[in-house]
């Protein structure tokens, strides 16, 4: 798994502003924020999913 | 029969009282209002409903003055989280953004509620819009937990569970991304069923993720819970995802023996970090069902490490774009915490989501595999009981771990897999606090794990405890 970039504040303001956002949060935090959320999808993205599709919603298939 | 003892009874008990005509729901129900007042302090509730409540009981007394009876739930008071659609009567999510929303209908299951003859007391506090586990909602007040003043009664449903273990209403509905119910539930010392996914149509619940939310029941029993699950459970031509399956009858819960009963216990996860005296009692539970007669079978489960990730991103995501365009408008209008998740998850694209839903049909395939070696999986609901107000960090391992992570750790599994589970006391701390035993199963078993908790509460008499109370 690759380490998680540094993620400056200002690019965390820059990232918030093209989600569309004010400027709600100090960009320290929302850095902050964002690496959480880095970090969180690099672990997702070591898991090996081949053969594995999103199915769940199939309810009523599963229940049977 | 005194207020008090109205107030602590079980639906079951509380039904036949009312349809022997020994007790009205006129009387039920003025003194869960009285209590309601009286504990005021627990922002348990977000509004009262106490003319509705009258209303409604004196329509079940009259119809059962004719003969007519509705079923168990006659005249029996409850409240609902508040972010189930109620007609004509505020719903606000726990949120400043919908604080004048007033529905112009019932969610499906406020409605089935009504139809079983329930009496609406009132809308449950709850962590905003559902983001959240402890129930600090900035908006309506802290709620509190009825076992310890100072201790968050969790979330998100943290009202309802307040409610139902303090006698304010004999049950209440919840809703459930992560862990919403089982975790109030555990920390308050009662009952709380995730159902299987789509049992319960989500039409008219204040949405956080579609994939990941279920409606269920918070109760003192789990008799008590199949009762109320029977009411609201079925499809409703109007939730896409909801099941067509029916279940099996509420009364093939209340079973007493477990034999023969393959009861699977982690070997990995679920115990690796978790409060000594959570295990200690969680493993005096699991000891308890193999004198009932179950087989305890060690059973190591796949993936399941993934299931925070995954969960924070699928939920994230789309609960995001639930509320993408207040976000963009009125941010100001958001609780911190909420703000900060819901700006962190405007970070996901679409190909993380996609990734995250893939790990979860990689999770869902590894239980599904458990689930053939074993009928049901016994834990802790949560790592840990009840924090003081104002927690926001733990240390678990060596760590700092945010609130959330900390509570949804197994809870979360099941809103993955979309299978039932339930919370269900197995005793309290040192320092008095209630601790919880999950019991999950397969899909469509869920008077199956409410069967396992029945089991278990008549061997061990846990949910017959009360708090105690000083009413104001």
């Amino acid at each position: 798994m690759p380490e998680p970039t540094e993620i400056t504040p200002a690019a965390a303001a820059a990232l918030a502003r093209w989600a569309g956002l004010r400027e709600t949060l100090p960009p320290e935090r929302l850095a902050e924020i964002y690496e959480g959320v880095e970090e969180t999808i690099e672990r997702l993205y070591a898991v090996d999913v081949e053969g594995f599709e999103a199915d769940f919603l199939q309810p009523d298939s599963r229940a049977r | 029969m005194r207020a008090d003892e109205l107030t602590g009874l079980t639906i079951e008990t509380a039904a036949r009282l009312v349809r022997g005509r020994k007790v009205s729901a006129v009387e039920l129900t003025s003194a869960t209002l009285e209590r309601m007042a009286a504990l005021d302090r627990l922002k348990a509730f977000i509004t009262e409903t106490p003319e509705l409540a009258m209303t409604q009981a004196r329509r079940a007394d009259r119809e059962l003055a004719k003969g007519a009876y509705r079923g168990p739930l006659h005249g029996i008071p409850v409240s609902l989280k508040d972010l189930y659609w109620t007609k004509g009567i505020r719903t606000t999510a726990g949120s400043r953004i919908l604080g004048d929303f007033i529905p112009k209908e019932d969610a499906t299951a406020t409605a089935r509620l009504a139809r079983a003859g329930a009496v609406l007391v009132g809308k449950a506090n709850l962590h905003e819009f559902a983001i959240g586990a402890t129930t600090e909602n900035p908006f309506y007040g802290t709620c509190h937990n009825p076992w310890h003043f100072d201790y968050i009664p969790g979330g998100s449903s943290g009202g309802s569970a307040a409610a139902v273990a303090a006698g304010l209403g004999l049950a209440s509905l919840g809703s459930c991304t992560g862990g919403s119910i089982r975790i109030p539930a555990a920390f308050c010392g009662i009952v709380g069923l995730k159902p299987t996914y789509g049992v319960v149509p989500r039409t008219g619940i204040v949405p956080n993720s579609s994939s990941l939310d279920h409606g269920g029941p918070l109760t003192r029993t789990a008799a008590d819970a199949a009762l109320v699950l029977e009411a609201i459970a079925g499809p409703d031509g109007r939730d896409p995802s909801a099941v067509v399956t029916r279940l099996p009858r509420a009364s093939t819960a209340r079973r007493r023996s477990l034999k023969g009963l393959r009861v699977g216990v982690p070997t990995n996860y679920y115990f690796d970090i978790v409060d000594p005296e959570v295990e200690s009692l969680v493993r005096a539970a699991i000891a308890e069902l193999r004198k009932l007669g179950a087989r305890i079978v060690p059973v190591q489960v796949p993936d399941v490490e993934h299931c925070l990730d995954a969960c924070v991103v699928v939920a994230w995501s789309e609960c995001t774009n639930v509320h993408r365009r207040w976000l963009v408008e009125r941010p100001q209008d958001y609780g911190a915490d909420t703000l900060e998740y819901l700006t962190g998850a405007l970070a996901f694209r679409g190909t993380d989501y996609v990734q995250a839903q893939r790990v979860r049909a990689r999770i869902r395939h590894s239980l599904a595999g458990v689930f053939q070696k074993v009928d049901v999986l016994v834990s802790p609901t949560g790592v840990l009981t009840a924090s003081r107000i104002g927690q926001s960090v733990f240390k678990l391992g060596g760590r700092s771990v945010p609130v959330l992570s900390v509570m949804a750790r197994i809870t979360c599994i099941a809103n993955l897999t979309g299978e039932p589970a339930v919370s269900v006391p197995c005793g309290f701390t040192r320092a008095g606090l209630p601790v919880g035993m999950q019991v999950h199963g397969p899909l469509m078993s869920d008077m199956k794990v409410l069967g396992v908790a029945h089991a278990y509460e008549q061997a061990t008499g846990w949910t017959s405890r009360t708090p105690k109370l000083e009413l104001d």
